[in-house]
Protein backbone atom coordinates (compact mmCIF):
# COMPACT_ATOMS: atom_id res chain seq x y z
CA UNK A 1 0.00 0.00 0.00
CA UNK A 2 2.91 2.31 0.80
CA UNK A 3 4.84 1.37 -2.49
CA UNK A 4 1.03 2.19 -4.30
CA UNK A 5 0.86 5.54 -2.59
CA UNK A 6 4.63 6.57 -3.87
CA UNK A 7 4.26 5.55 -6.90
CA UNK A 8 2.05 8.91 -7.83
CA UNK A 9 5.20 10.79 -6.10
CA UNK A 10 7.62 9.31 -8.31
CA UNK A 11 5.63 9.83 -11.23
CA UNK A 12 5.54 13.23 -10.28
CA UNK A 13 9.36 13.92 -9.65
CA UNK A 14 9.79 12.06 -13.10
CA UNK A 15 7.34 14.53 -14.76
CA UNK A 16 8.82 17.39 -12.85
CA UNK A 17 12.52 16.31 -13.79
CA UNK A 18 11.48 15.27 -17.90
CA UNK A 19 13.49 18.09 -19.72
CA UNK A 20 10.36 18.19 -22.25
CA UNK A 21 9.32 21.74 -20.62
CA UNK A 22 6.02 22.79 -23.45
CA UNK A 23 4.14 25.59 -22.64
CA UNK A 24 1.00 24.88 -24.24
CA UNK A 25 -0.77 28.17 -22.67
CA UNK A 26 0.97 31.41 -24.60
CA UNK A 27 1.17 31.12 -28.38
CA UNK A 28 4.30 33.19 -30.20
CA UNK A 29 4.09 34.37 -33.72
CA UNK A 30 7.58 35.74 -34.45
CA UNK A 31 8.08 37.15 -38.32
CA UNK A 32 10.11 38.72 -40.55
CA UNK A 33 9.67 40.03 -44.54
CA UNK A 34 12.33 38.03 -46.51
CA UNK A 35 12.48 38.96 -50.66
CA UNK A 36 9.20 39.47 -51.39
CA UNK A 37 7.80 37.02 -48.57
CA UNK A 38 6.30 37.25 -44.96
CA UNK A 39 8.23 34.52 -43.32
CA UNK A 40 6.41 33.74 -39.82
CA UNK A 41 7.39 31.26 -36.66
CA UNK A 42 5.12 29.96 -34.74
CA UNK A 43 5.46 28.04 -31.39
CA UNK A 44 4.44 27.31 -27.84
CA UNK A 45 8.02 26.70 -26.92
CA UNK A 46 11.09 26.21 -28.74
CA UNK A 47 10.38 22.53 -29.60
CA UNK A 48 6.65 22.53 -29.27
CA UNK A 49 5.49 24.44 -32.80
CA UNK A 50 2.08 25.52 -33.60
CA UNK A 51 1.10 22.54 -36.30
CA UNK A 52 -1.84 23.97 -39.04
CA UNK A 53 -2.10 27.23 -37.03
CA UNK A 54 -4.16 29.79 -38.80
CA UNK A 55 -2.27 33.06 -39.19
CA UNK A 56 -4.21 36.10 -41.23
CA UNK A 57 -2.49 39.09 -42.23
CA UNK A 58 -4.29 42.29 -41.18
CA UNK A 59 -3.76 45.53 -42.41
CA UNK A 60 -2.96 47.43 -39.14
CA UNK A 61 -4.53 50.30 -39.92
CA UNK A 62 -8.13 49.09 -41.77
CA UNK A 63 -8.33 46.06 -40.09
CA UNK A 64 -9.25 44.39 -43.50
CA UNK A 65 -7.72 41.06 -43.55
CA UNK A 66 -5.51 40.62 -46.92
CA UNK A 67 -4.24 36.92 -46.49
CA UNK A 68 -4.15 33.76 -44.61
CA UNK A 69 -2.13 30.74 -44.37
CA UNK A 70 -1.84 27.63 -42.45
CA UNK A 71 1.61 27.12 -40.69
CA UNK A 72 3.11 23.68 -41.71
CA UNK A 73 4.10 20.86 -38.98
CA UNK A 74 7.18 22.78 -37.89
CA UNK A 75 5.19 25.86 -37.66
CA UNK A 76 6.54 27.89 -40.40
CA UNK A 77 4.74 29.82 -42.80
CA UNK A 78 5.93 31.99 -45.63
CA UNK A 79 3.31 33.92 -47.61
CA UNK A 80 3.91 36.53 -50.12
CA UNK A 81 3.67 39.90 -48.79
CA UNK A 82 0.12 40.97 -50.21
CA UNK A 83 0.07 43.20 -53.14
CA UNK A 84 -2.83 45.37 -51.57
CA UNK A 85 -0.45 46.03 -48.67
CA UNK A 86 2.44 47.01 -50.65
CA UNK A 87 0.76 49.15 -52.55
CA UNK A 88 -0.75 50.87 -49.59
CA UNK A 89 2.63 50.88 -47.29
CA UNK A 90 0.51 50.02 -44.12
CA UNK A 91 1.90 47.95 -40.95
CA UNK A 92 0.51 44.63 -41.09
CA UNK A 93 -0.51 42.69 -38.27
CA UNK A 94 0.09 38.88 -38.29
CA UNK A 95 -2.68 37.15 -35.97
CA UNK A 96 -2.36 33.42 -35.17
CA UNK A 97 -5.01 31.26 -34.11
CA UNK A 98 -3.68 27.79 -32.63
CA UNK A 99 -6.83 26.40 -31.65
CA UNK A 100 -8.81 26.55 -27.94
CA UNK A 101 -8.34 29.74 -27.24
CA UNK A 102 -4.79 30.15 -27.96
CA UNK A 103 -4.03 33.32 -29.96
CA UNK A 104 -0.99 35.69 -30.61
CA UNK A 105 0.24 38.38 -32.40
CA UNK A 106 2.90 40.38 -34.10
CA UNK A 107 3.57 43.25 -36.33
CA UNK A 108 5.51 43.32 -39.33
CA UNK A 109 6.29 47.51 -40.35
CA UNK A 110 5.58 48.86 -43.72
CA UNK A 111 9.54 50.19 -43.53
CA UNK A 112 10.45 46.35 -43.65
CA UNK A 113 8.66 46.20 -46.88
CA UNK A 114 9.55 49.54 -48.04
CA UNK A 115 12.06 48.13 -50.46
CA UNK A 116 9.16 46.04 -52.28
CA UNK A 117 6.56 49.10 -51.87
CA UNK A 118 9.76 51.27 -53.96
CA UNK A 119 10.01 48.82 -56.25
CA UNK A 120 6.16 48.70 -56.81
CA UNK A 121 6.30 52.42 -57.60
CA UNK A 122 9.49 52.57 -59.52
CA UNK A 123 8.30 50.09 -62.14
CA UNK A 124 6.24 52.28 -64.38
CA UNK A 125 8.73 54.90 -63.91
CA UNK A 126 11.54 52.69 -64.21
CA UNK A 127 10.13 51.89 -67.98
CA UNK A 128 10.76 55.19 -68.68
CA UNK A 129 13.95 56.03 -69.02
CA UNK A 130 14.27 53.13 -70.76
CA UNK A 131 11.91 53.49 -73.41
CA UNK A 132 13.45 56.81 -73.89
CA UNK A 133 16.86 55.25 -74.17
CA UNK A 134 15.85 52.97 -76.67
CA UNK A 135 14.19 56.29 -78.92
CA UNK A 136 17.80 57.46 -77.78
CA UNK A 137 19.73 55.10 -79.51
CA UNK A 138 18.38 54.31 -82.73
CA UNK A 139 18.47 58.18 -83.26
CA UNK A 140 21.97 58.28 -82.50
CA UNK A 141 22.06 55.27 -84.86
CA UNK A 142 20.17 57.12 -87.81
CA UNK A 143 21.98 60.33 -87.08
CA UNK A 144 25.54 58.54 -87.32
CA UNK A 145 24.98 57.42 -91.06
CA UNK A 146 24.51 61.20 -91.72
CA UNK A 147 27.65 62.46 -89.99
CA UNK A 148 30.94 62.88 -91.47
CA UNK A 149 32.31 59.17 -91.15
CA UNK A 150 35.67 60.54 -89.66
CA UNK A 151 33.30 62.06 -86.55
CA UNK A 152 31.34 59.14 -86.81
CA UNK A 153 33.14 56.95 -84.26
CA UNK A 154 33.47 59.78 -81.81
CA UNK A 155 30.04 60.99 -82.28
CA UNK A 156 28.58 57.80 -81.26
CA UNK A 157 31.22 56.98 -78.90
CA UNK A 158 30.56 60.40 -77.16
CA UNK A 159 26.51 60.35 -77.80
CA UNK A 160 26.30 56.73 -76.81
CA UNK A 161 28.61 57.02 -73.79
CA UNK A 162 25.99 58.99 -71.55
CA UNK A 163 23.10 57.20 -72.93
CA UNK A 164 24.93 53.35 -71.49
CA UNK A 165 25.52 54.94 -68.26
CA UNK A 166 21.87 55.79 -68.27
CA UNK A 167 20.81 52.40 -68.20
CA UNK A 168 23.60 51.25 -66.42
CA UNK A 169 22.62 53.08 -63.51
CA UNK A 170 19.04 52.07 -63.13
CA UNK A 171 20.72 48.08 -64.15
CA UNK A 172 23.15 49.27 -62.25
CA UNK A 173 21.22 50.20 -58.64
CA UNK A 174 18.95 46.98 -59.36
CA UNK A 175 21.94 44.74 -59.22
CA UNK A 176 23.45 46.74 -56.57
CA UNK A 177 20.34 46.14 -54.40
CA UNK A 178 20.06 42.65 -54.98
CA UNK A 179 23.42 42.04 -54.37
CA UNK A 180 23.07 43.94 -51.03
CA UNK A 181 19.48 42.35 -50.53
CA UNK A 182 21.21 38.91 -51.02
CA UNK A 183 24.55 39.16 -49.04
CA UNK A 184 22.57 40.73 -46.09
CA UNK A 185 20.05 38.08 -45.82
CA UNK A 186 22.66 35.80 -45.85
CA UNK A 187 24.86 37.84 -43.02
CA UNK A 188 21.36 38.45 -40.93
CA UNK A 189 20.30 34.92 -40.83
CA UNK A 190 21.97 34.19 -37.70
CA UNK A 191 21.06 37.59 -36.28
CA UNK A 192 17.24 36.58 -37.55
CA UNK A 193 17.27 33.41 -36.10
CA UNK A 194 19.15 34.86 -32.64
CA UNK A 195 16.16 37.12 -32.40
CA UNK A 196 14.23 34.28 -32.95
CA UNK A 197 15.45 32.12 -30.47
CA UNK A 198 15.19 35.46 -27.64
CA UNK A 199 11.85 36.23 -28.58
CA UNK A 200 11.12 32.14 -27.70
CA UNK A 201 11.80 32.89 -24.00
CA UNK A 202 10.70 30.44 -21.55
CA UNK A 203 9.50 30.69 -17.86
CA UNK A 204 13.04 31.20 -15.67
CA UNK A 205 13.33 29.55 -12.15
CA UNK A 206 13.69 32.90 -11.15
CA UNK A 207 9.68 34.04 -12.28
CA UNK A 208 9.05 30.58 -10.53
CA UNK A 209 10.69 31.56 -7.59
CA UNK A 210 9.03 35.20 -7.55
CA UNK A 211 5.95 34.38 -7.94
CA UNK A 212 5.91 31.96 -4.94
CA UNK A 213 7.40 34.88 -3.25
CA UNK A 214 4.53 37.03 -4.10
CA UNK A 215 1.68 34.35 -3.07
CA UNK A 216 3.35 33.85 -0.02
CA UNK A 217 3.96 37.82 0.65
CA UNK A 218 0.23 38.89 -0.19
CA UNK A 219 -0.90 35.70 1.84
CA UNK A 220 1.23 36.88 4.66
CA UNK A 221 -0.54 40.66 4.34
CA UNK A 222 -3.51 38.85 5.00
CA UNK A 223 -3.35 37.00 7.90
CA UNK A 224 -1.20 39.85 9.29
CA UNK A 225 -4.65 42.37 8.94
CA UNK A 226 -6.30 39.02 10.03
CA UNK A 227 -4.22 38.73 13.50
CA UNK A 228 -4.52 42.70 14.02
CA UNK A 229 -8.28 42.53 14.08
CA UNK A 230 -9.03 39.73 15.85
CA UNK A 231 -6.18 41.63 18.72
CA UNK A 232 -8.00 44.53 18.62
CA UNK A 233 -11.15 42.52 18.91
CA UNK A 234 -10.01 40.63 21.92
CA UNK A 235 -8.86 44.45 23.60
CA UNK B 1 -6.25 26.05 -20.81
CA UNK B 2 -5.16 29.61 -20.16
CA UNK B 3 -7.58 31.53 -22.81
CA UNK B 4 -5.49 34.52 -24.57
CA UNK B 5 -6.12 37.86 -24.67
CA UNK B 6 -8.56 39.18 -27.59
CA UNK B 7 -9.76 35.95 -28.34
CA UNK B 8 -13.16 36.63 -26.47
CA UNK B 9 -16.13 39.37 -26.93
CA UNK B 10 -16.53 41.65 -24.42
CA UNK B 11 -19.82 40.34 -22.52
CA UNK B 12 -18.26 37.33 -21.83
CA UNK B 13 -15.07 39.05 -20.07
CA UNK B 14 -17.51 40.89 -18.40
CA UNK B 15 -19.35 37.75 -17.16
CA UNK B 16 -16.45 36.00 -16.25
CA UNK B 17 -15.43 39.14 -14.27
CA UNK B 18 -18.58 39.24 -12.26
CA UNK B 19 -19.03 35.92 -11.89
CA UNK B 20 -15.11 35.71 -10.61
CA UNK B 21 -15.69 38.95 -8.30
CA UNK B 22 -18.51 37.15 -6.75
CA UNK B 23 -16.60 33.65 -6.37
CA UNK B 24 -13.92 35.61 -4.94
CA UNK B 25 -16.05 37.61 -2.40
CA UNK B 26 -18.02 34.32 -1.45
CA UNK B 27 -14.45 32.57 -0.44
CA UNK B 28 -12.64 35.16 1.16
CA UNK B 29 -15.91 35.25 3.23
CA UNK B 30 -15.54 31.87 4.01
CA UNK B 31 -12.19 31.93 4.42
CA UNK B 32 -11.34 30.62 7.90
CA UNK B 33 -7.95 32.93 8.92
CA UNK B 34 -6.48 30.10 10.99
CA UNK B 35 -6.36 28.00 7.58
CA UNK B 36 -4.93 31.06 5.72
CA UNK B 37 -1.14 29.38 4.63
CA UNK B 38 -3.30 26.73 3.47
CA UNK B 39 -4.35 28.60 0.92
CA UNK B 40 -1.27 30.37 0.55
CA UNK B 41 0.65 27.06 -0.55
CA UNK B 42 -2.13 25.75 -2.81
CA UNK B 43 -2.60 28.86 -4.06
CA UNK B 44 1.26 28.56 -4.74
CA UNK B 45 0.75 24.67 -5.93
CA UNK B 46 -1.83 26.27 -8.45
CA UNK B 47 0.72 28.92 -9.55
CA UNK B 48 3.70 25.85 -10.09
CA UNK B 49 1.46 23.31 -11.47
CA UNK B 50 0.93 25.02 -14.94
CA UNK B 51 4.02 24.93 -15.64
CA UNK B 52 4.45 20.87 -14.62
CA UNK B 53 3.44 19.02 -18.21
CA UNK B 54 1.93 15.52 -18.98
CA UNK B 55 3.81 14.54 -22.29
CA UNK B 56 1.03 12.06 -22.59
CA UNK B 57 -1.22 11.90 -25.20
CA UNK B 58 -1.61 13.74 -28.88
CA UNK B 59 -1.03 17.22 -27.22
CA UNK B 60 0.92 18.35 -24.08
CA UNK B 61 -1.01 19.73 -21.31
CA UNK B 62 -0.06 20.69 -18.16
CA UNK B 63 -1.57 20.35 -14.46
CA UNK B 64 -3.97 21.96 -13.34
CA UNK B 65 -4.58 20.71 -9.38
CA UNK B 66 -8.19 22.98 -9.53
CA UNK B 67 -9.90 19.60 -8.10
CA UNK B 68 -7.26 19.30 -5.21
CA UNK B 69 -7.64 23.18 -4.16
CA UNK B 70 -11.68 22.57 -4.18
CA UNK B 71 -11.11 19.32 -1.65
CA UNK B 72 -8.91 21.57 0.30
CA UNK B 73 -10.25 25.00 0.36
CA UNK B 74 -14.05 24.33 -1.03
CA UNK B 75 -14.83 28.55 -1.53
CA UNK B 76 -11.37 29.39 -0.72
CA UNK B 77 -10.44 28.20 -4.15
CA UNK B 78 -11.46 31.52 -6.04
CA UNK B 79 -9.17 33.82 -4.06
CA UNK B 80 -5.95 31.00 -4.55
CA UNK B 81 -6.67 30.20 -8.07
CA UNK B 82 -7.47 34.26 -8.65
CA UNK B 83 -4.13 34.56 -7.07
CA UNK B 84 -2.48 31.93 -9.07
CA UNK B 85 -3.65 33.17 -12.18
CA UNK B 86 -2.79 36.71 -11.92
CA UNK B 87 1.05 35.99 -11.20
CA UNK B 88 0.96 33.49 -14.14
CA UNK B 89 -0.29 36.24 -15.87
CA UNK B 90 1.99 38.95 -14.66
CA UNK B 91 4.79 36.74 -14.83
CA UNK B 92 4.91 34.52 -17.35
CA UNK B 93 2.54 36.47 -19.90
CA UNK B 94 -0.15 33.19 -19.90
CA UNK B 95 -3.90 34.32 -20.26
CA UNK B 96 -4.19 37.78 -19.65
CA UNK B 97 -5.97 40.31 -17.42
CA UNK B 98 -8.78 41.08 -19.32
CA UNK B 99 -9.34 37.11 -19.77
CA UNK B 100 -8.55 36.99 -15.78
CA UNK B 101 -11.64 36.61 -14.50
CA UNK B 102 -13.16 33.94 -17.48
CA UNK B 103 -9.91 32.16 -16.50
CA UNK B 104 -10.10 31.70 -13.02
CA UNK B 105 -13.85 31.28 -13.55
CA UNK B 106 -13.23 28.44 -15.62
CA UNK B 107 -10.68 26.55 -13.48
CA UNK B 108 -12.46 27.98 -9.92
CA UNK B 109 -16.12 27.23 -10.14
CA UNK B 110 -15.44 23.41 -11.18
CA UNK B 111 -13.13 23.34 -8.02
CA UNK B 112 -16.43 24.24 -5.82
CA UNK B 113 -18.65 22.11 -7.71
CA UNK B 114 -16.73 19.42 -6.73
CA UNK B 115 -16.30 19.80 -3.47
CA UNK B 116 -19.92 20.59 -3.08
CA UNK B 117 -20.50 17.08 -4.92
CA UNK B 118 -17.86 14.88 -3.66
CA UNK B 119 -17.48 16.65 0.10
CA UNK B 120 -19.78 14.14 1.75
CA UNK B 121 -18.09 11.22 0.19
CA UNK B 122 -14.56 11.88 1.37
CA UNK B 123 -16.14 13.14 4.96
CA UNK B 124 -16.60 9.20 5.19
CA UNK B 125 -13.25 7.90 5.82
CA UNK B 126 -11.90 4.83 3.69
CA UNK B 127 -12.79 4.00 0.42
CA UNK B 128 -15.30 6.41 -0.30
CA UNK B 129 -12.82 9.00 0.43
CA UNK B 130 -10.09 7.73 -1.79
CA UNK B 131 -13.45 7.60 -4.50
CA UNK B 132 -14.53 10.74 -3.39
CA UNK B 133 -11.24 12.35 -3.72
CA UNK B 134 -10.14 10.64 -7.10
CA UNK B 135 -13.62 12.05 -8.24
CA UNK B 136 -13.26 15.06 -7.18
CA UNK B 137 -9.58 15.29 -8.91
CA UNK B 138 -10.83 14.29 -12.13
CA UNK B 139 -14.41 15.73 -11.97
CA UNK B 140 -12.74 19.48 -11.91
CA UNK B 141 -10.69 18.89 -14.86
CA UNK B 142 -13.23 17.72 -17.27
CA UNK B 143 -15.65 20.23 -16.12
CA UNK B 144 -12.99 23.16 -16.86
CA UNK B 145 -12.59 21.40 -20.31
CA UNK B 146 -16.21 21.71 -20.29
CA UNK B 147 -16.40 25.66 -19.09
CA UNK B 148 -13.38 26.12 -21.07
CA UNK B 149 -15.36 24.93 -24.12
CA UNK B 150 -18.61 27.06 -22.65
CA UNK B 151 -16.48 30.22 -22.79
CA UNK B 152 -14.94 30.17 -26.11
CA UNK B 153 -18.42 28.62 -27.67
CA UNK B 154 -19.30 32.34 -29.36
CA UNK B 155 -15.97 32.23 -31.25
CA UNK B 156 -14.71 30.58 -34.53
CA UNK B 157 -14.02 27.56 -32.65
CA UNK B 158 -17.43 26.87 -31.30
CA UNK B 159 -18.63 25.32 -28.25
CA UNK B 160 -18.35 21.09 -29.24
CA UNK B 161 -15.14 21.27 -31.22
CA UNK B 162 -13.34 23.02 -28.40
CA UNK B 163 -14.99 20.81 -25.68
CA UNK B 164 -13.82 17.65 -28.06
CA UNK B 165 -10.48 18.80 -28.04
CA UNK B 166 -9.60 19.91 -24.44
CA UNK B 167 -11.58 17.06 -23.04
CA UNK B 168 -9.48 14.18 -25.17
CA UNK B 169 -6.34 16.17 -24.68
CA UNK B 170 -7.21 16.63 -20.71
CA UNK B 171 -7.68 12.86 -20.15
CA UNK B 172 -4.27 11.76 -18.60
CA UNK B 173 -4.48 15.16 -16.73
CA UNK B 174 -7.66 13.90 -15.49
CA UNK B 175 -6.38 10.19 -14.30
CA UNK B 176 -3.26 11.81 -12.80
CA UNK B 177 -4.80 14.41 -10.96
CA UNK B 178 -7.72 12.09 -9.61
CA UNK B 179 -4.46 10.01 -8.25
CA UNK B 180 -2.74 13.02 -6.97
CA UNK B 181 -5.87 14.22 -4.97
CA UNK B 182 -6.60 11.01 -3.35
CA UNK B 183 -2.48 11.09 -1.97
CA UNK B 184 -2.80 14.35 -0.99
CA UNK B 185 -6.22 14.22 0.79
CA UNK B 186 -5.00 10.69 2.15
CA UNK B 187 -1.68 12.65 3.83
CA UNK B 188 -3.82 15.69 4.93
CA UNK B 189 -6.05 13.41 6.89
CA UNK B 190 -3.38 11.63 8.96
CA UNK B 191 -1.07 15.00 9.00
CA UNK B 192 -3.52 17.50 9.80
CA UNK B 193 -6.66 16.40 9.97
CA UNK B 194 -7.88 19.41 11.20
CA UNK B 195 -7.48 21.37 8.12
CA UNK B 196 -10.06 19.33 6.77
CA UNK B 197 -12.57 19.18 10.04
CA UNK B 198 -12.46 22.80 10.50
CA UNK B 199 -12.44 23.79 6.67
CA UNK B 200 -15.02 21.73 5.89
CA UNK B 201 -17.44 22.65 8.67
CA UNK B 202 -16.81 26.08 8.42
CA UNK B 203 -17.67 25.73 4.50
CA UNK B 204 -21.02 24.42 4.88
CA UNK B 205 -22.09 26.32 8.02
CA UNK B 206 -24.63 28.77 7.27
CA UNK B 207 -22.42 31.26 5.27
CA UNK B 208 -21.37 34.36 7.79
CA UNK B 209 -20.19 32.22 10.39
CA UNK B 210 -16.89 32.34 10.32
CA UNK B 211 -16.99 36.10 9.71
CA UNK B 212 -18.69 36.04 13.23
CA UNK B 213 -16.34 34.33 14.83
CA UNK B 214 -13.22 36.67 13.80
CA UNK B 215 -14.84 39.63 14.78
Amino acid sequence: MRTLRLLPCLLLLALLAAPSQAFAHKVNIFAYVDGANIVADCFFSKKDKVNHGVVSVIDAQTGAVLATGTTDEKGALIIPVPPKAVAAAHDLKLLLKAGEGHQGDTVVQASEFASLTAAAKAKPTEHAPAKTAEKAAPKNKANAPAKAAANAAASVETKAAPAATAIDEAALTRIVTQAVDQTMESKLAPVKRMLLESSEKSVSPTEVAGGIGYIVGLFGIMAFAASRRKDRSGK
Amino acid sequence: MHISEGVLSTPILAAGAVLTAAGTAVGLRKLDYDHLMTVAILSAAFFVASLIHVPIGPTSVHLIFNGLLGAVLGWASFPAILVGLLLQAILFQFGGFTVLGVNTFDMAAPAVICALLFRPLMLRGGRSRVIGAFLCGSVSVLLATIFTSAALAFTDEGFIHAAEVLAVAHLPIMVAEGFFTVLIVGYLTKVRPDVFTSTYSNQFRRSGDCAMEER
